[in-house]
């Protein structure tokens, strides 16, 4: 089924919700194995995200203007003595969309909740 | 034994990534490829993460997961291009899986290999000792019983192109040999064609030659450099200048 324009699929509002955390906490640039480990810790699964999903999600939500990328400087990888990161920063737009997505979460309120009182 | 086979699902990822990112532009199959290789260095040097999530396992399980993904990506990026483009992206990607058939059919009948069963008598099988390990400098940078690769620089020259004068380059960064390029044995020399404009900074830039995991590197380079100005009966103007990148590995 094709997606609506604009629609988020749920994991990349959980990417924009990750994302939010770590800049929360003071990573404002984060690569894509950061933000996979990110994704596993919060919802407490052993595997990380597939490579092929995770990096074709980034590359969705940095066309949709969620996320901006950068190459790293080659001088600090070589440095390293390891590969060039993508860096990647949440967007005013992808942080009001982690904002929405957390605010959606909330608002829905457990069935169990809403209970009905039966008459006496 | 276990590292070893990390070794080999690593291979399988990076085999499995250059054959799904063939023939796509050179841009986007270069990030891909950076990507990939960074999430698999990362995993790898992670001190902090579940032993599991360093194991052969996971890592092919990563990759399986997200073959679909890796196949809908490509046909995004395929759709996008122009036919021209189509039809080249289609002959790289036979050309790669005649060479993976012709690489699995020699691996299959090469010296030493066991025959099959009704093909020819144990006594007419001949062994061959096994190859020489490869020398230090063709080892994979990943590889920790190994000291790190030493950092390489290409060297860079520039003339200017019509009338007016070679201008004075007053900041020079000079372009990494990227490590991996080094490690894959990859030279060459990238033509790149440098617009300074009137502050003496490089505005744009084109590249006139290629060469694959090169390219960037010259072009982020050169994208640092700075000019002193060039002047014109008393004006700033902007220059034009072609810039040759020479990698070459020690």
């Amino acid at each position: 089924m094709r997606r609506k324009p604009g629609a988020l699929v749920p994991l990349e509002t959980a990417i924009c919700r990750s994302a939010a955390v770590m800049t929360g906490r003071g990573t404002t640039e984060f690569h894509g194995y950061d933000l996979a480990r990110q994704l596993a810790d919060e919802r407490s699964r052993r595997f990380l995200t597939a490579y092929g999903t995770l990096y074709r999600a980034l590359a969705r939500l940095e066309q949709m203007g969620l996320l901006r990328s950068r190459r790293e400087d080659p001088e600090i990888a070589a440095r390293g003595n390891r590969p060039i990161r993508r860096l990647y920063t949440l967007t005013a737009l992808g942080e009001a969309a982690a904002r929405e997505a957390a605010g959606t979460a909330t608002e829905r309120a457990p069935r169990h909740a809403r209970r009905r009182v039966a008459p006496a | 034994m276990r590292r070893a086979l990390l070794r080999a699902a690593v291979s399988i990822v990076r085999f499995w990534t250059t054959i799904y990112t063939a023939g796509i532009p050179e841009t986007l199959r270069g990030a891909r490829r950076e990507e990939v290789e960074s999430d698999l260095w990362e995993a790898q040097h992670d001190s902090q993460s579940e032993p599991i999530r360093i194991s052969p396992l996971h890592v092919i399980a990563r990759l399986a997961a997200g073959i679909p993904d890796d196949l809908g990506w490509r046909l995004e990026q395929v759709n996008a291009m122009t036919r021209t483009a189509r039809v080249s992206a289609l002959v790289v990607v036979t050309c790669a899986l005649l060479a993976i058939g012709g690489g699995i059919a020699s691996w299959m009948t090469r010296p030493g290999s066991p025959p099959a069963p009704s093909l020819r008598p144990l006594r007419s099988r001949v062994m061959y000792p096994p190859p020489p390990p490869p020398p230090a400098a063709l080892r994979s940078p990943f590889d920790k019983s190994t000291p790190a690769v030493p950092l390489n620089y290409a060297q860079t020259s520039y003339a200017s192109i019509g009338n007016l004068p070679l201008p004075k380059r007053i900041k020079d960064v000079r372009p990494v040999h990227p490590p991996i390029a080094v490690w894959a044995g990859v030279n060459g020399t990238v033509l790149v064609e440098a617009t300074i404009d009137e502050t003496g900074r490089v505005a744009d830039t084109r590249l006139l030659q290629s060469v694959p995991m090169l390219d960037q590197s010259a072009i982020d380079a050169l994208g640092r450099w700075e000019f002193a100005p060039t002047t014109v009966n008393g004006e700033a103007v902007p220059i034009t200048i072609r810039v040759t990148v020479d990698y070459k590995s020690q």
